[in-house]
């Protein structure tokens, strides 16, 4: 909602809104009254990234990801995996992952982070793609079988990507800052320049390492070449689900 | 038949199926909920509507008087909310207070100016108030208007 | 307890520490006055403010803030029957009558009462029983949100002052409204017309003020001024010393209210608003004079708003969960400042985790002395003249809904929920059960499709959704619910019966007695 409205708002250089990607990439393939396009909101920045992971409890008897393809493909179905919404970065990768091992998995959607975690705590569900906060929080009480960086992520450096165990997938949650469509340059510079200094301030990447997020520094031309390549996957993605 | 049981079942039912068939395009999981709840509307619904009709003498319809002063007040909260966006929120709280501080006085108090000014005065005093804790204290941006006071 | 223990303690009185509790303590109660405006909104405008203080102060100020608003809101819940914020909901119910009997200042007073006993009470147990408690918040569900939403809901059979079967309906139609909007699980769009803002679905608040206040409004529009001014309101003292020992022969009332209040505060997501409908439910089902329940008695104020704040702090500092959207606004305080949730709280930055804890029994001490002294002022409010308070009302309804989204659209809204609620009520639909079946609606559809799921995946939804053992013992709170009120009213019509007709009009001739005892108690 957020989004439709800073689409529809005065493009003055002054109202700006939380980016959060793959969300505004999702939303708009999936629902069709979603309230603007991607085209309308334009990146200015993207300041964190969140790589999503794949974990399940200690005390589970799933040792490994090789363990637990095994274990679906003898119970198709049967593994539930708790995740935040629908069509967020988390089910998609649950629907990635699913397609690229050839397994089937019940993915029960929470209405965010918190209850998420909680319900997979608690034993409610067998496994969670969980945001690598959470997974860094919680790392004494989970096993995290794989994560969707591009390379090892800093925070759990034993922890292997899903590209390493053959899985040709990256998972993650990138948040920035974006306007609407037709702000004048020169007022997108300003932001640009403003919030790339704060990326960029040591003691803030430091900060983001400490709580379990990687930080980035996208500019506009990097933001917005990163969000079209992302697109082009997801739209396929989507396209091939929704056809099934 | 103007038993508030009946009209109540009546009610129940009316929304049950308006419901009912917005949600035929719905998904699996988008409606489940909805039609549990909607098949217990309709149950109550039908209970409501069999007991109007048995219990006839007993319950009478809720009568409404003075319906006038009602609608008079639902038009006048609705004229002031449409007028916040016109003239700013300072003007059109300050005269909705005065406004209604006459006409809610008895009549032959309507004409006298100590009325109206009274009433003004109280206009004047909440809206600032108000207008303080919101907009300074809470940072909350109130309808400026076109004349952009507020 | 050791040094640092006391050490933490005597943190709490150092002066930029007490001033910011007690500023957070005042704009709490001014927050909890204003219906719209909930502690959740205030502490999320006030946390930026924190950046710049160490974070001791900053949480203090916050907590402080959280425990005000809890005192607050039974102000105007008592007074002009609109709960000042989701968890006085319940206060209205027989807040608002004693107020009209003229005992208004009886009602803030058992409120404030009630919140300082609940706030010891939770902190006591926020400080000893933090660890075991969270865990166990955790082993509620999906199932178990269902079942807690049903029971929940079965409450109805305690509210529906008229007929079980309306009060029911109300509730249902309150279960579809809350479907308006994005289908949580599906994200189908429901119901929205096509305008965008709905999206969001109906905003909680502004169905709160819409439902509860403009119905009054226009009911006294419609009694006039005579209805509403026929008690008036007379000072009287020792009222205080009377209420307090009202309530301390009652110890089970308050300690079963403090204990549901920390309870639903642990829960993960489910707050204030809830645990006030469960406690009075409680208090119904276990009193002696169940009829008074809804007309005016004391026992009826008695709600576990406050313990609800510690409970959900509790899940919040040991496992990064908020029982309560407020936690979830303080928890993004305690990120601010860097400190993680989890043990390292209390052992890295013990200090400052245990002088946060401890300040809530210095705020609730502060909060109970400023609402008691300030009842008197505040019960006096009622005796404004009609033509003034009307509008007030009206203004404050409409300012209030405005402020939670910044949307006239909001407003518009809540003018025409309210307009509804009005002439259902006529109808005999009342407004309670229908905002429970909205607060309701989203933990019981929320469970009911995760459930689903869950069950698809086991192979039997039956088993997940009937053979877990919190969800039985849920399942059966709520038939008992139904079961309880239907099984006294037959008993009670069978006794009467037996006493024959004279039975009736001995009932109501006792009625008109108290009534009357009551006013001329008032007199001297």
């Amino acid at each position: 909602m957020g989004w439709a409205e800073l689409a529809n708002s005065k493009p003055d250089g002054y109202t700006i809104a939380g980016n959060n990607i793959p969300h505004i990439i999702l939303q708009p393939l999936q629902r069709k009254n979603a309230g603007y396009q991607l085209e309308d909101l334009e990146p200015v920045a993207l300041f964190q990234a969140t790589p999503i992971g794949l974990a399940v409890l200690k005390t589970s008897p799933i040792r490994s990801l090789k363990d637990f393809v095994a274990y679906a493909k003898g119970n198709p179905g049967a593994i539930t995996i708790a995740g935040s919404g629908t069509y967020t970065g988390h089910h998609l990768g649950h629907l990635q992952f699913q397609k690229l091992a050839g397994i089937k998995v019940t993915y029960i959607p929470f209405t965010g982070a918190a209850p998420q975690v909680a319900a997979f705590l608690g034993g409610h569900a067998m496994a969670i793609l969980a945001n690598s906060n959470d997974l860094v929080q919680h790392q004494d009480k989970i096993r995290i079988l794989a994560m969707g960086s591009e390379k090892r992520f800093a925070a759990l450096p034993e922890v292997p990507t899903f590209k390493e165990l053959g899985y040709q997938m990256t998972c993650s949650i990138d948040r920035g800052v974006c306007v609407p469509k037709g702000t004048p340059e020169e007022r997108i510079k300003i932001l640009e320049s403003a919030f790339l200094k704060i990326a960029r301030n040591r003691e803030i990447q430091r900060q983001m390492v400490e709580q379990g997020f990687v930080p980035v520094a996208m500019d506009v031309a990097a933001s917005k070449k990163y969000i079209a390549d992302l697109t082009v996957d997801y739209t396929e993605l989507v396209k091939e689900l929704e056809g099934k | 038949m103007s038993n508030t049981n009946f009209l109540t079942g009546l009610l129940a039912l009316a929304v049950s199926s308006l419901a009912f068939l917005e949600s035929r395009s719905f998904t699996f999981f988008g409606r489940v909920f909805l039609d549990w709840t909607l098949i217990v509307l309709t149950i109550l619904g039908l209970a409501l509507l069999i007991k109007g009709l048995l219990l006839r003498e007993q319950v009478k319809a809720a009568v409404v008087k003075e319906i006038g002063k009602v609608w008079l007040t639902v038009l006048g909260l609705f004229i002031y909310l449409t007028l916040i966006p016109i003239f700013g929120f300072i003007i059109a709280s300050v005269s909705g207070f005065t406004l209604s501080g006459v006409l809610l006085s008895p009549g032959p108090m309507r004409k006298l100016f100590s009325t109206w000014w009274r009433s003004f005065e109280v206009g004047l005093l909440v809206t600032f108030i108000f207008y303080v804790l919101f907009k300074l204290a809470l940072a909350v941006p109130l309808p400026g208007g076109i004349l952009g006071i507020g | 307890m050791n040094e640092n223990f006391w050490l933490a303690a005597l943190q709490i009185f150092t002066p930029g520490n007490l001033f910011f509790l007690v500023f957070g303590g005042i704009a709490g109660i001014v927050v909890g006055c204003l219906p719209g405006l909930t502690a959740t909104m205030a502490l999320a405008l006030l946390v930026p403010f924190t950046f710049t203080m160490p974070a001791v102060t900053g949480l203090i100020m916050l907590g402080g803030l959280y425990v005000g608003a809890m005192f607050g809101d039974a102000i105007p819940a008592t007074l002009i029957n609109t709960p000042g914020t989701p968890s006085a909901i319940a206060t209205t119910f027989d807040g608002y009558p004693l107020a009209k009997k003229g005992m208004a200042q009886q009602a803030l007073i058992t409120n404030a009462v009630s919140s300082l006993f609940g706030g010891i009470f939770g902190t006591i147990a926020l400080l000893t029983l933090s660890p075991p408690l969270a865990e166990m918040g955790l082993k509620f569900g999906p199932p178990e949100y269902f079942w807690m939403a049903i029971f929940g809901l079965t409450i109805i059979g305690a509210l529906a002052s008229e007929s079980i079967l309306k009060g029911l309906t109300a509730g249902a139609l309150g279960l579809l409204l809350s479907t308006v909007g994005i289908s949580p699980i599906a994200g189908d769009v429901r119901f929205t017309f096509g305008a965008p803002s709905l999206q969001a679905g109906v905003d909680l608040t502004v169905a709160l003020i819409g439902l509860f206040c403009i119905p009054q409004v226009l009911e006294m529009v419609e009694e006039g001024a005579k209805k509403y001014r026929v008690i008036q309101y007379q000072s009287q003292k020792g009222l205080f010393l009377q209420v307090v020992n009202y309530l301390i022969r009652k110890p089970f009332l308050m300690i079963r209210s403090a204990l549901i209040g920390l309870i639903v505060g642990i829960m993960p997501g489910v707050g204030g608003n809830v645990a006030a409908l469960l406690s009075y439910n409680e208090a119904v089902r276990w009193s002696k004079n169940k009829a008074e329940f809804g007309k005016g008695t004391i026992d009826g104020v008695e709600t576990a708003n406050c313990s609800v704040v510690q409970g959900s702090i509790i899940p919040m500092l040991t496992l990064g969960i908020p029982g309560s959207p407020a936690a979830a606004v303080i928890l993004g305080a305690l990120l601010l400042h860097g400190m993680r949730p989890g043990p390292e709280l209390f052992t890295k930055y013990g200090g400052t985790t245990y002088t946060f804890i401890l300040s809530f029994f210095v705020a609730v001490v502060v909060m109970f002395i400023l609402t008691v002294l300030g009842s008197r002022f505040f019960a006096k409010m009622i005796s404004v003249p009609l033509k003034h308070l009307l509008p007030l009302i009206a203004f404050l309804s409409i300012i209030g809904s405005y402020a939670i989204r910044n949307s006239l659209l909001d407003v518009a809204m809540m003018l025409l929920l309210g307009i509804l609620a009005y002439f259902m009520q006529k109808l005999g639909l009342q407004s309670g059960p229908l905002v429970l079946g909205l607060i309701m609606g989203p933990f019981a559809e929320q469970g009911l499709v995760q459930s689903l799921l869950m069950g698809q995946a086991a192979g039997s939804v039956l088993k997940v959704m009937f053979g877990r053992p919190i969800s039985l013992v849920l399942i059966g709170l709520s038939a008992l619910s139904i079961a309880w009120p239907l099984i006294s009213a037959w008993r009670k019509r069978t006794i009467l019966s037996e006493a024959g007709s004279q039975g009736r009009l001995f009932e109501e001739a006792s009625d008109a007695a108290v009534e009357t005892l009551m006013v001329e108690g008032e007199k001297v």
